[in-house]
Order: structure tokens, then C-alpha cells, then sequence
């Protein structure tokens, strides 16, 4: 616990000031580290938007610190993972128009680097693994993102409805034609 | 991807997403993480507190203060200091709209057709009190614009004046008009205006 102590000079008052600051600046710490607790979901969620996992753990550490800025936002604590779900899509979708303007004004000659497995997945895998990224980023943003938050972050239909600002009948109902139209994709037909 | 006919991609898509995870999670050091994030959070605080503008806010700066220097513009332009108005202009203006009505009757019912013209003129009219107003020159546009006003009110619907100009104190402009048309100039321009026994025979 961290000593407080009453400064001579400043009075009771000005010592329960120091007190109420120190104890929010407790609070969110202890917060945060209860956020930390969903870094698996945000460096998924990151993973599901770019294309490699340096890139997905650069936005994740990118997310928890608008997190950190931002946590006095956070009103309902049960809702921390939709939250930080959203903050990440944020920092995600910043990311890849960043990067549009950048090859857009010629700053970047390659869209990203591939995917990059680790060292001990097979080859056969990491072929189809680029597949099947290859397909979905040729989804509709919308239809991609449902997916990503979905099978990537592992949302139910209403913190992914939080993360998008959507209602859940609209989640269930994108995510079905996302599902389909990956597939159609995949099977080699149309979306 | 290669599979057989009767595989179901969309269940097939998802065991690869499942493995994609795992082979991510494999690879993501949760304490390398934790160590740099708070370094940057450290880093962050020690740092002096940088403003960030709001995307939302600049966009809305950004396209105000342009309208807004262009309205500052246009007021600047409507206060701009009057042309000087031509005497001559200022007559020829008094003769069109004055030749209009001059020799009818007060007792013509309202014509439509004076009352366009009247309306096609009011702008020049209304630049000519304004210019008159700016320039405090009573002496020498402003009877003609006077006289100009008075034609509108001996137009063949009296109140077709009023509607025009709803700003004037009618009732003081009348006192001014009959002291002008007891002067020559007045006189002379209606009289000049006039149209001729033979036109008003044909009418």
C-alpha cells in the first residue's frame, strides 16, 4: 500500500485530495490488470484484421493503451471484454486505413507480409491457412468483421453487437451470410 | 483448398481458424507482452501529456473556419463604401419608372403590369437609397430618389409603394413628396414623362 502522508503545508483537506487521487490511480490499476486478462481475445481480434502475428501484437499493445487512457470510460465492468473488443477493432481499422493511404501515396509498395506460422506448422497447413485468409479478406468489411470478432475473438452475439454497435438479430444474421459466403468462397464459387 | 467433394467448407474453414489460433497463441509470449506494455504505459506518464485532436472536432474546425472567414468576407463586402451614383443614371432610372404611371388616373384599378415593372425596378431603387443613404448627399441623389418613390406611390395601385418599401415612413414621405412637387424638377420630370394627349386618346 502506499504511504500517505499529510503535508504540513497543504492541511487535512489537501491530504485527503492526495488520498482520493492515489486510491483512483489504485483503482485503475487494478482495473487495467483485470483487462490484461483478456489479451488472448484482443491479440486474436488483431490477428483476425492483419495479416501476421507481429503485426496482431503491435495493436494489441496499441489497444491497451488507449485502454489505459480511456479506462474511466469503462462504466460497466462486465462489459469490460466487449469494451476492449471494440477499443481493438478501433485501433485495427485505424491501422489498415492508415496503411491504404500509405500505398495509396506510394509510402508502402506491399499491401502486408503474409502470414507468417510459426517454424513447426507443416507446410501443407500454412497453405491452407493462407487460403483461408486469402478468402476472408475478400469478404465485405461488414461481413469480415463479425466473423473475425466471432471466430477470432470469441464474442457472443451481444458483445460483438456492443463492439459494432449492432443490434444482435444483426449480428446473428451477418454472421450467417459471412459464414455461407466464406464457404461459397472456399468451395470455389462466388460469395 | 484441397478437399473432397462432400467436405463442408464452412466447418472446415472454422477447424482452420481454430488452428491458426493455436498456432498464433503458441507463438504470443504473454510475459514478453505484459513487460512492454507496461515499459510503454511507464514511458507514457513520465512523458509531458500530448493533446490529441478529436478526428471529429478537426474535421468540424476544419470546415468552419473557412465558412466562417467567408461569411466575415461577404459582410466586409456589404459594408463596403458606395460607388459613387451618377446623377444621370439616377434620372434615367426616375424617368423609367415614373413614365410607367405618369398621366393615369389614380382611379385606374390596380394594374398588374405596373406593378411588375415596379417590381423590376425596385432593386435599382432600392441601391439607389442605399447608395444615397451612404454618401448623406440629400442635395443631389437623394431628391431624385425621392422623386423615384413618389412615382411609386402615383403608381395606379398606391399601395403597390408601400409593399415594396415597408421600411419607409410612408406618411413622412408624403409630406416630402408634395414639398417636392412644389419645386420645378419634380414637376418638370412628370411633365416630361407625361405621355402625349394623342398617346392617352389611343390608351
Amino acid at each position: 500500500m502506499v504511504e500517505v502522508g499529510w503535508p504540513g503545508t497543504g492541511g487535512p483537506a489537501a491530504g485527503c485530495e492526495e488520498l482520493e487521487r492515489i486510491m483512483s490511480e489504485d483503482a485503475v490499476d487494478s482495473g487495467f490488470e483485470r483487462l490484461l486478462e483478456y489479451r488472448d481475445t484482443v491479440f486474436l481480434i488483431c490477428l483476425g484484421y492483419v495479416r501476421n502475428p507481429w503485426d496482431a501484437e503491435d495493436l494489441a499493445q496499441e489497444t491497451y493503451l488507449r485502454a489505459h487512457e480511456r479506462l474511466s470510460e469503462l462504466r460497466e465492468p462486465a462489459q469490460a471484454r466487449a469494451w476492449i473488443s471494440r477499443i481493438a477493432r478501433n485501433a485495427c481499422v485505424d491501422h489498415l486505413r492508415r496503411a491504404r493511404v500509405r500505398r495509396l501515396f506510394g509510402m508502402q509498395t506491399k499491401p502486408s507480409e503474409p502470414t507468417a506460422p510459426p517454424p513447426d506448422m507443416a507446410l501443407d497447413d500454412e497453405v491452407r491457412i493462407n487460403e483461408l485468409r486469402t478468402a476472408l479478406a475478400s469478404l465485405p468489411a461488414r461481413m469480415r468483421e463479425v466473423l473475425i470478432l466471432r471466430e477470432y475473438g470469441e464474442l457472443s452475439y451481444e458483445e460483438i453487437g456492443r463492439a459494432m454497435g449492432l443490434r444482435t438479430g444483426t449480428v446473428m444474421s451477418r454472421l450467417h451470410r459471412a459464414r455461407s459466403a466464406l464457404a461459397a468462397i472456399l468451395r470455389g464459387g462466388q460469395a | 483448398m484441397r478437399r473432397t467433394e462432400d467436405a463442408d467448407p464452412e466447418a472446415e474453414s472454422l477447424t482452420w481458424i481454430e488452428r491458426e489460433k493455436k498456432a498464433a497463441l503458441a507463438g504470443f509470449d504473454r510475459r514478453r507482452f505484459e513487460t512492454r506494455l507496461k515499459a510503454r504505459i511507464g514511458e507514457k506518464a513520465g512523458a509531458p501529456r500530448r493533446v490529441r485532436p478529436d478526428l471529429a472536432w478537426t474535421t468540424a474546425i476544419a470546415l468552419t473556419v473557412p465558412l466562417l472567414v467567408l461569411g466575415l468576407l461577404g459582410l466586409l463586402w456589404l459594408q463596403r463604401p458606395g460607388r459613387p451614383v451618377e446623377a444621370a443614371t439616377v434620372e434615367a432610372a426616375l424617368r423609367q419608372v415614373a413614365g410607367g404611371w405618369a398621366g393615369k388616373p389614380r382611379t385606374t384599378p390596380p394594374s398588374i403590369l405596373a406593378t411588375r415593372e415596379l417590381q423590376t425596378q425596385s432593386w435599382q431603387i432600392q441601391r439607389l437609397i442605399y447608395h444615397s443613404q451612404r454618401r448623406r448627399d440629400d442635395d443631389d441623389v437623394g431628391p431624385l430618389v425621392m422623386a423615384t418613390l413618389a412615382a411609386a406611390q402615383s403608381a395606379p395601385n398606391p399601395a403597390a409603394g408601400r409593399e415594396i418599401f415597408p421600411d419607409i415612413d410612408h406618411d413622412a414621405l408624403g409630406r416630402r413628396i408634395d414639398a417636392l412637387r412644389r419645386g420645378n424638377g419634380m414637376r418638370r420630370l412628370f411633365d416630361r414623362a407625361k405621355p402625349s394627349t394623342t398617346d392617352r386618346r389611343r390608351t
